[in-house]
């Protein structure tokens, strides 16, 4: 069974670029990225197929986002998706160069079923795995796909 | 639409770099900081019984009614620095979002009935201090303990009382935004 450190080295990148996707306040979203490494750590036990790991972490990671985004609009801060990072950390400065912090910025824009399946999309995950991700069907993933590739074409070539 | 612009994207989205070094030092220190709130938690709770019992057996031998109060309450400070320190029975990982949210509502509309009861376990606070004058007016506590007692239990019975509204009004806060994205779930399908 993978380690933290191994999940870390494997899906670190990835995670943080999820958790960032959820929340664009910098010290949330750092709060959020080790909240889903804690669930990840806390579920690893439970993980029956290590073959199947991808779509674990993933459906364990925005399974935290939407709860992040549960929390974020009952507390009545500024939504969690909608705003400019104000100061960045370190590895988000890096992370969020300019084309990339329009992407970002536009993925955050998106309904949640639609920024979930572009997420996982952009990671590389196959329509099974995102559909096991996130327990719907492999044609829901085509349509959720096609109609945030739709939005999201639309956002960036308007900016 | 071309996938050139599925492979533009994946490029942005992966363009910039971070250190899983940092992310891993960050994540020992909350595991870090989250043992040693879970042994706060177990030490206030051990001595909390350890008192309750003392407590217990002063009211037992003495007879003071005082001491059988403060057993009471210590015991119930000891109940719930056990409950804090449950482990959370949450299974983010055998089901995806939208039936996620579904279980969150479940969830907040188990919190809002144990909340609610919360605010009558309040008015059992109320009737401890009133209780506790009848003891003095029948000559078993002195005046000053008495007061003191009694404010103690009403004032944490306000602010039991203050608290829950607070929650209840949080947790329908929360139910309607775990509403309204089951809402996006479903038109994202339609």
């Amino acid at each position: 069974m993978m380690g933290l450190q191994e999940i870390i080295s494997a899906y670190g990148r990835a995670l943080a670029r999820v958790a960032s996707a959820y929340e664009a306040d910098p010290s949330l979203q750092e709060d959020l990225l080790q909240d889903i490494l804690m669930a990840i750590h806390g579920a690893l036990p439970a993980l029956k197929d290590p073959g199947r790991i991808a779509p674990f972490i993933f459906r364990i990671a925005h399974n935290r986002g939407v709860n992040h985004v549960v929390r974020r609009v009952a507390d009545r801060k500024a939504p969690a998706g909608g705003e400019e990072a104000l100061v960045p950390t370190p590895e988000q400065a890096l992370l969020e160069s300019e084309r990339s912090a329009q992407l970002i910025a536009a993925i955050r824009r998106l309904p949640l079923p639609y920024r979930q399946v572009m997420m996982l999309v952009l990671e590389e995950l196959s329509y099974p795995e995102i559909a096991e991700a996130l327990g719907i069907t492999t044609s829901n993933v085509g349509v959720r796909v096609n109609r945030a590739k739709a939005q999201l074409k639309a956002m960036l070539d308007h900016e | 639409m071309n996938d050139q612009f599925l492979e533009e994207l994946k490029a942005d989205w992966r363009r910039g770099d971070i250190d899983p070094g940092r992310m891993l030092e960050n994540l020992e220190r909350r595991k870090r900081r989250l043992r040693l709130l879970l042994g706060l938690e177990a030490t206030s709770g051990a001595i909390a019984f350890v008192a309750a019992i003392w407590c217990g057996w002063r009211a037992a031998t003495d007879g003071d009614a005082l001491f059988g109060f403060a057993a009471l309450a210590l015991l119930g400070s000891a109940a719930l620095s056990l409950m804090a320190m449950r482990p959370s029975s949450s299974s983010q990982f055998d089901e995806g979002p939208f039936g996620m949210l579904q279980r969150t509502q479940r969830n907040l509309d188990d919190l809002e009935r144990a909340v609610a009861r919360w605010r009558w376990s309040a008015w059992i606070l109320v009737g401890c201090s009133l209780a506790i004058w009848l003891f003095h007016f029948v000559g078993q506590t002195d005046l000053r303990q008495t007061a003191l007692l009694s404010a103690a239990w009403a004032g944490t019975a306000v602010a039991v009382g203050i608290w829950s509204r607070w929650r209840s009004r949080q947790i329908r806060r929360e139910r309607a935004a775990a509403e309204s994205l089951l809402a996006e779930y479903r038109a994202a399908d339609a």
